[in-house]
């Protein structure tokens, strides 16, 4: 077989094994860490792993398995970090809600509310709206409350350095425009801070509703260190479903930990 | 009063938070480092199994990406200042 023939169907049965094993979690022995648990049969096999290497406060004992949590992927939508905080995972939750604000409102601080606008930098709002109705609100504040009514057109617009915004939201000539334009780089960076915010507030609600194995590092050697961080560290079922593990190893599953067949390919 | 005074103080006392945009324009590259360590607080939040690793983890992505930047930044340059005068040069 030509030999990049060969490595692309190693490669699919290296997918396809991985796929088969579930989770993997950090161990002295590798070997022994492998549990499988199919969505078909969740009790199917359990292992205990060793309690040190698993932050309970982080993982709550709950059913492994990704699955669908719609209540954490309403609640994700309203505000950034609501769905993991509602489902257990309040470190994450509070993590999340500060690194999504604080680019959100960085975005604002650094350009001003004139970055917010859904009428005159609309591709850009699409993705900030993503940041839920804190987002919806800051444009409609900018909507109503700060830009002025053209005159002669009758349209809402930013206000002219020169111009000022009377009661009714018209424009008037010699007054104090309510907030200033942000130009330029301030302008581009402003932006940018507020719609990464949202796209990453997407990844949460994602992540939220349908929960993703998690990363953890490091991953133990075989031989009882601690390997340095790898590229890819061993996979975790969403932390909050750690699964429930007994003492008994169940044996005679074709997944077994004492099984020699049973290599972990995803902790490589 | 001075001119400096007579100049300066109009914008600061117009100036709200949150409403006007700072004046960041001499120094406007800075404030990619607090964009990359947003980011990287929010993907590794969700990412990141034992939250004992996350604050490594997290700087760890922040020197990335902004190595990275730097990187491009610097790819950039050499193409535009140097090479493609040399591939193109001028007539």
């Amino acid at each position: 077989m030509h030999p990049r023939r060969l490595w692309v169907v190693r490669l699919g049965r290296r997918v396809s094994r991985a796929r088969s094993y579930s989770y993997t979690i950090p161990c002295s022995r590798p070997h022994s860490l492998l549990f499988a648990m199919s969505t078909d049969s969740p009790q199917s096999l359990f292992l205990t792993p060793p309690s040190s290497e698993v932050s309970a406060s982080e993982h709550p004992q709950q059913p492994a398995g990704p699955h669908f949590r719609p209540t954490s992927l309403v609640a994700a939508m309203l505000f950034p970090g609501l769905g993991h905080f509602i489902a257990g995972e309040r470190t994450r939750g509070l993590l999340v809600a500060t690194g999504v604000l604080g680019l959100f409102f960085g975005g604002m601080f650094i350009g001003g509310i004139d970055v917010i606008d859904s009428k005159e930098d609309r591709i850009w709002f699409f993705g900030q709206a993503c940041i839920g109705p804190i987002a919806v609100g800051v444009d409609w504040t900018h909507q109503n409350r700060f830009k002025v009514i053209d005159p002669e057109s009758k349209k809402l617009r930013s206000a002219n350095p020169d111009e000022g915004r009377a009661a009714n939201g018209l424009a008037f000539k010699g007054g104090e425009p309510p907030n200033r334009k942000s130009i330029n780089k301030v302008n581009d960076l402003g932006t940018l801070y507020a719609t990464l915010a949202g796209m990453m507030n997407l990844i949460v609600i994602l992540d939220a509703g349908w929960p993703s194995r998690r990363r953890i590092w490091p991953v133990r050697k075989p031989g009882g260190g601690v390997a340095s961080e790898p590229a890819t560290g061993a996979l975790l079922p969403t932390s909050n479903s750690v699964p429930t593990l007994s003492a008994s190893p169940a044996s005679s599953s074709p997944a077994s930990p004492s099984s020699p067949s049973s290599t972990p390919e995803v902790a490589r | 009063m001075n001119g400096v005074n007579e100049t300066v103080l109009p914008v600061l006392v117009a100036y709200t938070p949150f409403i006007d945009p700072i004046n960041a324009h001499s120094t406007w590259y800075l404030l990619l480092i607090p964009l990359a360590v947003g980011i990287s607080v929010v993907y590794k939040a969700v990412r990141v199994g034992d939250l004992r690793y996350y604050p490594r983890q997290v700087l760890a992505m922040t020197g990335q990406i902004v190595g990275v930047m730097v990187l491009l930044a610097v790819g950039a340059y050499v193409l535009i200042q140097h090479l493609l005068p040399v591939i193109f040069p001028a007539r």
